[in-house]
């Protein structure tokens, strides 16, 4: 029976079984080691520390890294900057890390992506927070129209402006000039007489020396929209808040076709039509385009043409009777994580932030933005440039956020634009384009709100 | 009477040791097959009926369920993303099958005959052990439409402006294709050369006896003792071709403009980009149907064309 | 005549000798052709390999005028640190080699286990177990990854390298089908011998079946290996944070940010790539052999 024994691996086995012994006890311990680095990596904001984070390239992040080093050392807190370098990973980075548990305490939110926030809760609601006596800033210290999608239709505030950007006409003097015209707009607007056929006659002269009107944004339907309300007609009923309508508002249905028939008349410019390295402001700048429609986000751009030659102003949209109408505005919020660990913190940063204080700090010098908070004005008119810069706070205080049934369905608002191109691109029907746009639009709207809480 | 006892004594013995012994081997079985099986339940079960019942409800991870029947299956199956991503990866495998297989046998039939086959095979094998992520970004730059490679060869050789391969529409499939059927080339020749080796010389020296020239060899001999070899490689790169995602996210992000938007890619853009866990479950459902019914009707075919002789 | 030959012959398998060839002039010609076209062939397999290499040490500028040549001109070593630093690629190696070590390891022993229980042991349900371990194979992965993140949600292993070991070390319906494969072949009598010695099953597990399991687990081992270092989508989904990324995700991180600049970007290419083609070269025969086991098993 020992023969049997020792003709068995087993003896050789000593040696192997060492071996596999100690893989066995690397591999353990190599496992023990995992668990215990995972275990202990949860504790990060036990210290009163917050982490807060936005979209921002590499200039807007130095910026405001500033910005937060600064309120670090005011107020003796612990605040950290992380943020995401590209705008279309931004939702999805933050809702998996909201899935994963490790979001930031404060962040930022496009009015696209808020609703949904709002949708699956993770949000904190901020209205108590503002009522209170301590807060820094309160909700009337914002302008009306700054809400938008962040306001739910009972008056709940999820989220507060950070700053906005309402949009305007620019315009390239020296162009205008060129084609003949002698009277700038803006002078025009104080007369009261900047109508849309005044406009209209400009890019006609515009044009007819051999360079573009206008260009028609397709990032964003706020344009179009901003055009047709201008023109007196509707888009959305019930405030925002109800269903696509513009198919059956006149005003509306000539506002589209009058911007359908200049793009085919090649006056204005589709701007998704244009070369990629030709984008508007760099047709702006290279004096190839009369007017664009913007925010002040192209500020700084086109200061810092004026060294070449650049010589720039704004203007309201031309409405129908000289005086503008609302317009659209651009806007972000910042947000509450409702998991935060830190909540008085986190506020007291949140609040910090667009209060006159925090937006005036973020905005002056190379600003991009205009404030959504009431009693910084300063920062936009210092400077004095554009020369008519009243005019973008003029269009924030009556202006509009995108409206909250667009905002509340997700993707909603590209799938329109697209729904656009063959107007644009190949001279579709306005009016059979409108109709197709409610039939789509409508039912999404009702799912999703069906969705709202 | 000591006999009789006995032997109701010897069975009871018996019965309880053979409960005993399956009793132990339960024991033995489970204790065994526990880690794999927990792993088994956890990851694969459990998982089966959560996409499931994702499948039935709207979510997104974070908030509430809301369950919405088949209204997901409704939603997806008129999606026109969901259609443009079949279309593409219909397309693709169209493609990529054929021409990776075909490629895959001709090098499989000329390293067989030649000498050196370690090298090659290799050198072969190498990209299949590359990361996609690698690859991608390796053919990213060689498919540049400006300065890559591929078009600065062909204009300073031959003059010709080559696509802009990963930018316009119509080339794009065609170049994921290739960069997928250089990615596993060399396994599926490796499998080849294994079936091709494993067909007894005899069969061939009978044939060439009998006067069989090579074109006849290789069609009546060779091909038909290889077509289980081939049934396998076909039924499995249909199943992943199916599935390519890593080349569409890394080289193109489905674009331009949704041209490689893939159905996998559409899983992904649902689930963990959108978070709509209910929508993509549903695709991810219709995408096993699909592959489901593909690889039974293969099977039912294999009948006709497959050759199991030996 | 050749249908008799298949029926009456009994194949004798000398597959790995070919005979010798008859060196007719057309013979040799024909070789030549087909070493010229697997020649072709080679060079477009490995090609872009090489030009990954001679690119990583160009200098940008040099990378995009000028891509036809073959020699960097000047020789760019710098990106290489450059790249190190750019991107933390060291703790990247880190986590996908331990990563890949632990799962490997676990993963042997729990299929070595399962494959030894569906072999040697009798146990009630054995049969429909293992139909269930089989049939889990078919299932496209797609369809379980998205449960699977809200099962990691659930118990807080998001952005955290248990999401990736734990699943991948504790089921592996292939490994479970190789390992079963293998020791349905053992013979009996080592076991028998052991069990007449009064072993219980896990001593015989441990000191009879294990040892003896060193070619499929060394198959097993290294497939497993580099499935798991190249492993993409399950890490892209599961982690969020940089510093717990693995190579591949690094990489795509690396792509995302520094699209343009390509002689940076091939030189962090080489540092994911390079690992595991020496791993490739040094171990091909066990993995190639592998392969090609699949095929032939099925």
């Amino acid at each position: 029976m020992n023969d049997r024994l020792s003709s068995l691996p087993l003896v050789k086995a000593n040696r192997r079984t060492f071996l596999s012994h100690s893989l066995a006890l690397g591999a353990s311990l190599a496992g023990i080691g995992t668990l215990l680095q995972s275990c202990g990596g949860g504790n990060a904001n036990s210290n009163g520390a917050i982490k807060w984070s936005t979209w921002a390239g590499a200039k807007t992040s130095k910026r405001l890294q500033e910005f937060t080093d600064r309120y670090n050392r005011d107020h003796n807190a612990n605040v950290k900057f992380a943020p995401i370098p590209s705008y279309d990973d931004y939702l999805p980075k933050i809702l998996t890390q909201l899935n994963g548990g490790i979001a930031p305490d404060v962040f930022y939110a496009a009015d696209e992506h808020i609703i949904k926030l709002i949708q699956n809760k993770t949000i904190e609601e901020l209205t108590p927070l503002l009522a209170k006596s301590d807060s820094v800033v309160k909700e009337s210290d914002y302008f009306p129209g700054m809400w938008g999608a962040a306001r739910t239709r009972s008056g709940k505030i999820y989220g507060i402006p950070v700053d906005c950007n309402p949009i305007v006409l620019w315009y390239n003097k020296k162009v205008l000039q060129e084609a003949g015209i002698t009277e700038m707009p803006a002078e025009l607007y104080k007369q009261g007489k900047w109508t849309r056929d005044v406009f209209q006659q400009m890019i006609d002269k515009i044009t007819a020396n051999k360079k573009r009107g206008y260009i028609l944004a397709s990032d964003s339907m706020l344009y179009h929209y901003s055009w047709a309300i201008n023109n007196g007609g509707r888009i959305y009923d019930k405030d925002g808040y109800g269903d696509f309508i513009a198919d059956q508002d006149a005003k509306t249905v000539e506002a589209f076709e009058w911007l359908a028939e200049n793009v085919r008349a090649k006056k204005f410019a589709y701007a998704s039509s244009l070369p990629s390295n030709q984008s508007e402001d760099l047709m702006f700048t290279a004096n190839q385009v009369g007017f664009l429609s913007a925010g002040r986000y192209y500020l700084s751009t086109f200061k810092g043409a004026r060294a070449k030659g650049l010589d720039y102003d704004i203007v309201p949209m031309p409405g129908t009777d000289g005086k503008s109408r609302p317009t659209g505005i651009f806007l972000a919020y910042i947000v509450l994580n409702k998991k935060t660990k830190n909540p008085t913190e986190a506020y007291k940063f949140l609040s910090n932030y667009v209060s006159k204080d925090g937006e005036t700090l973020r905005l002056k010098d190379a600003g991009d933005a205009v404030p959504s908070v009431k009693g910084a004005d300063q920062v936009v008119l210092d400077g004095n440039d554009p020369v008519h810069a009243q005019h973008l706070l003029d269009a924030r205080n009556t202006g509009f956020a995108t409206f909250a049934s667009e905002m509340g369905t997700p993707g909603l608002s590209l799938d329109i634009v697209s729904a656009f191109d063959p107007v644009f691109l190949k001279g579709a029907d306005v009016k059979t384009t409108l109709g197709k746009v409610a039939a789509m639009v409508n039912p999404r709207i009702k799912q999703a709100q069906s969705l709202l809480q | 009477m000591r006999l009789q006892l006995d032997v109701s004594a010897m069975k009871a013995s018996v019965h309880r040791n053979r409960w005993r012994r399956t009793l132990s081997e339960a024991f033995w079985g489970g204790f065994f097959l526990l880690p794999q099986l927990i792993g088994l339940v956890t990851f694969s079960l459990i998982p089966l009926v959560i996409v499931l019942w994702l499948s039935l409800v709207h979510w997104d991870g974070l908030g509430e369920v809301q369950f919405v029947g088949l209204q997901n299956f409704i939603d997806q199956l008129s999606d026109p993303n969901l259609r443009i991503a079949f279309v593409n990866t219909t397309i693709y495998t169209l493609i990529t099958v054929p021409g990776g297989i075909l490629l895959a046998l001709l090098v499989a039939l000329g390293l067989n005959k030649v000498r050196g086959k370690t090298i090659y095979r290799i050198i072969y094998f190498m990209p299949v052990v590359t990361s996609s992520v690698a690859t991608g970004v390796i053919w990213l730059w060689l498919l540049n439409s400006d300065a890559g490679f591929i078009n600065v060869l062909l204009r300073s050789w031959f003059n010709i402006e080559g696509p802009a391969w990963l930018i316009d529409a119509h080339w794009v499939i065609p170049s994921i294709s290739i960069v997928s059927i250089w990615s596993s080339l060399g396994s599926n020749m490796v499998i080849f050369l294994a079936g091709l080796q494993n067909i007894p010389s005899t069969y061939i020296e009978a044939a060439r006896i009998d006067g069989a020239n090579r074109f006849q060899l290789f069609w009546k001999v060779t091909l038909p003792l290889l077509s289980p070899t081939l049934f396998f490689i076909t039924v499995l790169s249909i199943i992943s071709s199916f599935q390519v995602f890593d080349q569409t996210f890394v080289m193109t992000q489905g674009g331009p403009d949704k041209a490689s938007y893939t159905i996998v890619y559409h899983i992904y853009n649902l689930s963990f980009r959108q978070f709509t866990f209910g929508p993509a479950s549903a695709s991810a459902m219709i995408l096993f149907a699909v592959l489901l019914v593909l690889t039974l009707i293969q099977f039912a075919f294999q009948k006709r064309w497959v050759n199991y002789d030996l | 005549m050749l249908q008799e030959a298949v029926k009456t012959s009994k194949p004798v398998f000398q597959a790995r000798r070919p005979r010798q060839k008859q060196r007719s002039i057309a013979g040799s010609m024909l070789a030549a052709l087909i070493h010229v076209l697997l020649i072709i062939g080679a060079i477009i397999m490995a090609g872009p390999f090489i030009w990954m290499a001679v690119t990583s040490l160009k200098e940008d500028s040099q990378a995009f005028q000028d891509p036809l040549s073959l020699l960097p001109n000047p020789i760019v070593w710098q990106n290489y640190p450059a790249s190190l630093q750019a991107m933390p690629f060291g703790q990247a190696y880190w986590n996908s080699f331990y990563i890949a070590i632990v799962v490997v390891a676990c993963e042997l022993i729990t299929t070595a286990m399962a494959g030894y229980a569906f072999a040697r042991i009798r146990f009630p349900g054995r049969n429909i177990v293992f139909v269930l371990f089989l049939a889990t194979m078919m299932i496209p992965f797609q369809l379980t990854i998205i449960p699977r993140f809200l099962i990691m949600q659930r118990l807080g292993w998001l952005d955290n390298h248990l999401a990736l070991i734990v699943p991948a070390a504790l089921f592996d319906a292939f490994g479970v089908f190789l390992m079963r494969q293998f020791i349905l072949g053992i013979p009996k009598e080592l076991e028998e011998a052991a069990i007449i010695d009064g072993a219980n099953r896990w001593q015989i597990f441990w000191h009879v079946i294990l040892p003896l399991l060193k070619p499929p687990m060394a198959a097993l081992g290294i497939f497993t290996f580099l499935g798991q270092w190249n492993s993409f989508f399950v890490p892209l989904i599961m982690l969020s944070s940089p510093d717990l990324y693995t190579v591949p995700l690094l990489l795509n991180q690396f792509r995302e940010q520094y699209t343009s600049q390509w002689a940076l970007m091939m030189a962090g290419s080489m540092i994911a790539v390079l690992p595991v083609l020496l791993v490739y070269v040094l171990g091909q025969r066990q993995i190639i052999q592998g392969i090609a086991l699949t095929g032939l098993k099925s």
